[in-house]
């Protein structure tokens, strides 16, 4: 989202959006809770444009594990979603808390999901992800990036969430460009996690 | 709990003197799928960047995939891919994937094994 301001960023985007019909759409976040409402709104109108089918949201914070919720369930017709370079900062109790009276959204498209990640990336946003839609049935999951311990607790959720309907599974075990001949440490501890999920 | 899984892609496989990705990666993810019973898998796709200098690859443990990725075991395979990612000034690619094809006489036999040197 382009940090324009109030009401000519709505309009603006309002236009481009519904008379272009557009498909795709790349979403910088930016600090989700410093944005005006209005920006905010604005943002999910865009999300809801009926045709769009492919997401990519990156480069952003959220603070409330709500605001997740509300940007997931603005994208009723989207089927690919990629996820890069989004922290988030509230603790995983809260997490945990807002994830039991979440409503999962009964129209929810999603098919593929993309997530990348580096090491400065919070992973407790996946799993708020995998937490709040129960029924996704996603036909391709692909993951990549660096590994922390909380990184397998989302990466399981999303394969059990993913359901019967999963047709690709995607990794990356080492980052793009590193150069370093150590172990494969990122399968070595997804494996047994994997095990549990196609038994 | 994955009964249309059809496609399996690992990127990222580091191969080297000193990291030996088949037995940390390939083995015990290709004998997860085995375990599991995944027959409608149907693509296979890994993605080995080798890393080193002068020494020649020892392909001969490789032989274990032959086994693994079996007719029975994985009866839907349509495509077992390796794709070789060779790092720049190094000679001898082409003898390398001769070699590897040459301990995987099941899976060329069924006509399903592809190695590739982008």
């Amino acid at each position: 989202m382009h940090p324009l301001r109030g009401g000519v960023a709505q309009t603006l985007i309002k236009i481009i959006g519904f008379l272009t019909s557009i498909k795709s759409l790349n979403m910088v976040l930016g600090s989700w809770h410093n944005h005006v409402g209005v920006m905010k709104s604005t943002c999910l109108n865009m999300l809801e444009t009926p045709s769009l089918g492919s997401v990519t949201i990156r480069d952003g914070s959220v603070r409330y594990a709500a605001d997740i919720t509300i940007i997931l369930q603005s994208m009723n017709q989207v089927e690919d979603l990629r996820v890069k370079g989004i922290t988030c900062d509230f603790p995983t109790k809260s997490i945990q808390a807002d994830a039991t009276s979440a409503a999962p959204s009964s129209t929810f498209t999603l098919k593929r999901l993309q997530l990348c990640c580096d090491s400065r990336v919070n992973w407790e946003i996946y799993l708020w992800l995998s937490q709040s839609f129960t029924k996704i049935t996603l036909e391709a999951l692909s993951v990549s990036g660096s590994l922390a311990s909380n990184h397998i607790r989302a990466i399981q959720c999303l394969l059990k969430m993913s359901g019967p309907d999963l047709q690709m599974l995607e990794f990356t075990v080492n980052p793009p460009g590193s150069d370093q001949c150590k172990p494969s440490s990122y399968l070595t501890y997804l494996i047994p996690y994997l095990r549990t999920y196609f038994a | 709990m994955c009964p249309n899984l059809k496609r399996i892609h690992i990127h990222g496989i580091l191969q080297s003197p000193v990291t030996n990705p088949l037995a940390l990666v390939i083995e015990p993810f290709l004998n997860s799928c085995r375990t599991a019973n995944i027959l409608s898998l149907a693509f296979i796709t890994f993605h080995i960047t080798l890393v080193f200098s002068t020494s020649q690859m020892d392909w001969d443990e490789w032989r274990v995939l032959d086994d693994i990725v079996s007719e029975a075991s994985f009866p839907a395979l349509v495509e077992f891919n390796i794709i070789l990612h060779i790092r720049s000034g190094w000679i001898g690619c082409e003898e390398e994937k001769c070699r590897l094809e040459a301990v995987l006489p099941k899976l060329k036999f069924r006509n399903v094994l592809n190695i590739f040197l982008p």
